[in-house]
């Protein structure tokens, strides 16, 4: 059982050359159908030989798989659109130093991408050459305030990119994301950044609960619970000083929210119990004075704003 | 990737800020309202999140680096959403445009040489030395020189330093650089910087001009490297929240003084509201009434109850009410006195300069938060420390920070004007320092 059993694959093209690939993905995976020997052309690339855009762009997924970052920027519901272009990522590039980006890219490639691209070649004993000496554009620009300004540029340039990928993507990037941070084994990890984590679920959870309660977002608050069961909501006071406030496992973001599940027919859901597409069963409440119920949802085929719609 | 995060609380005391817990709630609450300005048709301004980033900033239980953090996502979200809002440059992240993001000014190392403070002997006639600090690489030594009238014309905009020269006892020969400083009329007051340091066996360190002996610094006394014996540092006993809107009420008095441009308003109404809601202030704090009763004495419009106004506020009202003031007392005085670290920051007050444009003292700082080069037109700067002076006939004085420059290393020269200055030549000083975390009291013997 995984958080994107809910998901159904999802595709879009992408720049890649003088024409356009397909990228897809599907069962938390990205795949490149157009390069089926992924890994044989990284190698290929980061002994100098050119790297499609396809691959550099599996890379930066890959090394945005656990990035909080993209929640930030990233949608807070179907509704909330977010646009880049590919010729805006286009122009951002070319202003970045020249060999900038492959070199931090290949500098981190080994450890990061390969499980996330699914590989259709040769699986053993790849490794990505370093860059002799490490003599590149970076350790040239000397000052380290320098390279940690470019070093931030490029990620934003980065971060914009798996943007562009659309809004399928970018719910499905989201909830790899929150699935990385949410597991047992990040408990000291998700203490220590409680504050951003509030804010990541609350800026989402607040807009399911306004279209599920007619709440004011402004007037929710998230915290991220840890231990059994799938946490606790309490509504408080009435008119202006209507209050909600709830404590939700990370894991909701990655199975609920971005499977498109937040709000079904009314009902607010607060836990998947059985992931699956295009039926599944999810704990969820009726009204703000109920109490959890289980409950199967169907995928209705639709999206809206990239979300999968579902009904009961 | 991982995810990246700068660190919680403000530059001073940082850890002790996050450990008690107000980080947490201010980084919450900046990330909630940023959530709240992504918001379409949102009733909160992007700006409003950047000057609540100011804010907390400001009262040091956010650090620079996590604000702009914080701001710049939001900043990224708000462009990918196709909303470029118009925006105002806040009074931090502007006066910070030049430093690299994350910058801590004159930061000190996670190795720290030990400073010697070596404090300045009796006075002689001609040149006065506050004091000399001896620094990993370079003795900073804050200065008056007096320049023989043969040395030039004392209408010049500038001293005739190309023509000084350093030397020790033993014929080494120094690189001489001088920092900030004030002319007049042949007398220049700032700080003498010797590259490099003096080997330990030195005896003394002089300038010396083409006309003979500058100056001399005798190496040979008794290093004072830490504070006087009479400094006790403790834990504040006020909210970071209280603290800020003391800094706050500070800047007022020093508008009223009118030696600054102080905006009259100062927005206080939003730094209590955001200190309130980031749980860096109680709304039952007495504080506010005091700020009330400061505005309302200084003719400012004022809501709420008002309550008792702080003597040594006070007195510095007072001073400036009169209708003749005492002129300033005019001469070089030695201090040479290294204060406890407080809130990460090493302070040693070297002296202090007297004379028709105020009083002023002297100091060799490092760890500081991020400050600009040159102090800008407006308020008086907020550098994390609120500043008090007594003097030996009890009259209460206001440090106003005046600038800063480089000493070519991690430290930095800093310069704090008295408000009132002061009158007499007093014997001894009574230092009040309290930053967000800590606070210092401290006597010091002041040798004219």
């Amino acid at each position: 059982m995984s958080w994107f059993d809910s998901l159904p694959a999802a595709e879009t093209a992408v720049p890649c050359g003088t024409g356009t690939h397909t990228v897809r993905w599907e069962g938390g995976l990205l795949t490149l159908p157009a390069h089926p020997d992924a890994e044989a052309e990284l190698v290929l690339g980061a002994l100098g030989g050119e790297r499609p855009a396809c691959i550099a762009l599996a890379q930066t997924w890959a090394g945005h798989a656990d990035d909080l970052a993209v929640l930030t920027a990233g949608p807070r519901s179907a509704a909330d659109r977010v646009s880049v272009d590919w010729s805006e990522i286009a122009e951002l590039r070319a202003k970045l130093p020249s060999g900038l980006a492959q070199m931090t890219s290949m500098l981190r490639m080994s450890a990061t991408v390969t499980p996330f691209i699914r590989h259709s070649g040769p699986q053993a004993g790849t490794q990505a050459a370093q860059p002799a000496g490490h003599s590149g554009p970076v350790s040239r620009l000397g000052a380290a305030g320098m390279e940690e300004v470019l070093r931030r540029q490029l990620r934003q340039v980065e971060l914009l990119e798996l943007l562009a990928l659309g809004a399928e993507f970018q719910f499905r990037l989201a909830g790899t994301v929150t699935a990385a941070w949410a597991g047992p084994d990040r408990a000291a990890e998700r203490a220590r950044r409680r504050p951003e984590l509030s804010g990541v679920l609350t800026g989402r959870f607040a807009l399911a609960a306004r279209d599920w309660a007619g709440v004011d977002p402004d007037a929710v608050t998230v915290t991220p619970h840890e231990g059994d069961g799938w946490g606790t909501l309490e509504i408080s006071g009435t008119g202006r000083s209507r209050r909600l406030r709830a404590a939700l496992p990370l894991g909701w973001l990655a199975e609920v929210w971005a499977g498109g599940l937040a709000v079904v027919d009314g009902h607010l859901v607060v836990a998947v119990e059985q992931p699956g597409y295009p039926l599944a069963r999810v704990l969820a409440i009726a009204a703000p004075d109920a109490e959890p119920t289980s409950v199967e949802v169907r995928a209705t085929g639709s999206l809206a704003g990239g979300l999968m719609t579902w009904t009961l | 990737m991982h995810s990246e995060r700068a660190s919680g609380a403000g530059e001073h005391g940082a850890d002790e800020l996050a450990g008690s817990g107000y980080g947490e709630r201010a980084e919450t609450y900046l990330r909630l309202l940023a959530e709240a300005a992504l918001r379409p048709a949102a009733d909160v301004h992007s700006d409003e999140v950047r000057r609540a980033a100011d804010i907390l900033v400001d009262a040091g239980v956010l650090s620079y680096e996590l604000a702009t953090q914080i701001v710049a996502g939001m900043q990224l979200a708000l462009r990918v959403r196709g909303r470029t809002e118009a925006r105002t440059a806040t009074r931090r992240l502007r006066r910070l445009v030049h430093y690299p993001p994350g910058q801590q000014t004159f930061k000190l190392g996670g190795q720290q040489h030990p400073w010697r403070v070596l404090p300045a002997g009796p006075a002689t006639p001609g040149s006065r030395l506050m004091a000399l600090i001896t620094t990993a690489n370079r003795a900073i030594a804050p200065v008056t020189l007096y320049f023989p009238p043969d040395a030039g014309p004392p209408e010049s905009g500038t001293p005739p330093f190309a023509s000084l020269t350093g030397t020790d006892d033993q014929g080494t020969s120094y690189r001489l650089g001088f920092g900030d400083g004030t002319w007049t009329g042949g007398a220049w007051t700032g700080p003498v910087i010797f590259l490099p340091a003096p080997p330990a066996t030195a005896r003394w360190l002089a300038i010396i001009s083409p006309h003979g002996q500058l100056l001399r610094a005798d190496l040979a006394a008794t290093p004072r490297r830490d504070a006087s014996p009479r400094a006790a540092i403790e834990p504040a006993t006020e909210s970071p929240g209280e603290r800020l809107l003391a800094r706050k009420a500070e800047a007022l008095l020093a508008s009223y003084t009118k030696s600054y441009a102080v905006d009259r308003d100062l927005g206080l109404a939003e730094v209590a509201a955001v200190l309130e809601r980031a749980g860096a202030l109680s709304p039952l704090s007495p504080v506010h009434a005091r700020l009330t009763a400061l505005k309302q004495l200084l003719g400012l419009p004022a809501d709420g109850p008002a309550g008792q106004i702080p003597a040594r506020w006070m007195a510095v009202i007072a001073a400036y009410g009169r209708r003749r003031r005492p002129a300033p007392v005019a001469g070089t005085a030695a201090i040479g006195a290294g204060l406890p670290e407080l809130d990460g920051a090493r302070l040693v007050i070297a002296g202090l300069h007297s004379g028709g444009s105020g009083t002023f003292l002297h100091l060799v700082v490092a760890g500081l938060g991020p400050l600009p080069a040159r102090r800008p037109d407006g308020p008086p700067w907020d550098a994390g420390f609120s500043w008090w002076v007594r003097d030996d006939l009890g009259g209460w004085h206001l440090g106003v920070f005046e600038d800063v420059s480089p000493a070519g290393g991690p430290e930095g020269l800093l310069r704090i004007a008295l408000l009132p200055p002061l009158s007499h030549p007093t014997s001894s000083l009574t230092v009040e320092i309290a930053g967000a975390t800590q606070q210092v009291t401290a006597d010091l013997p002041v040798k004219w």
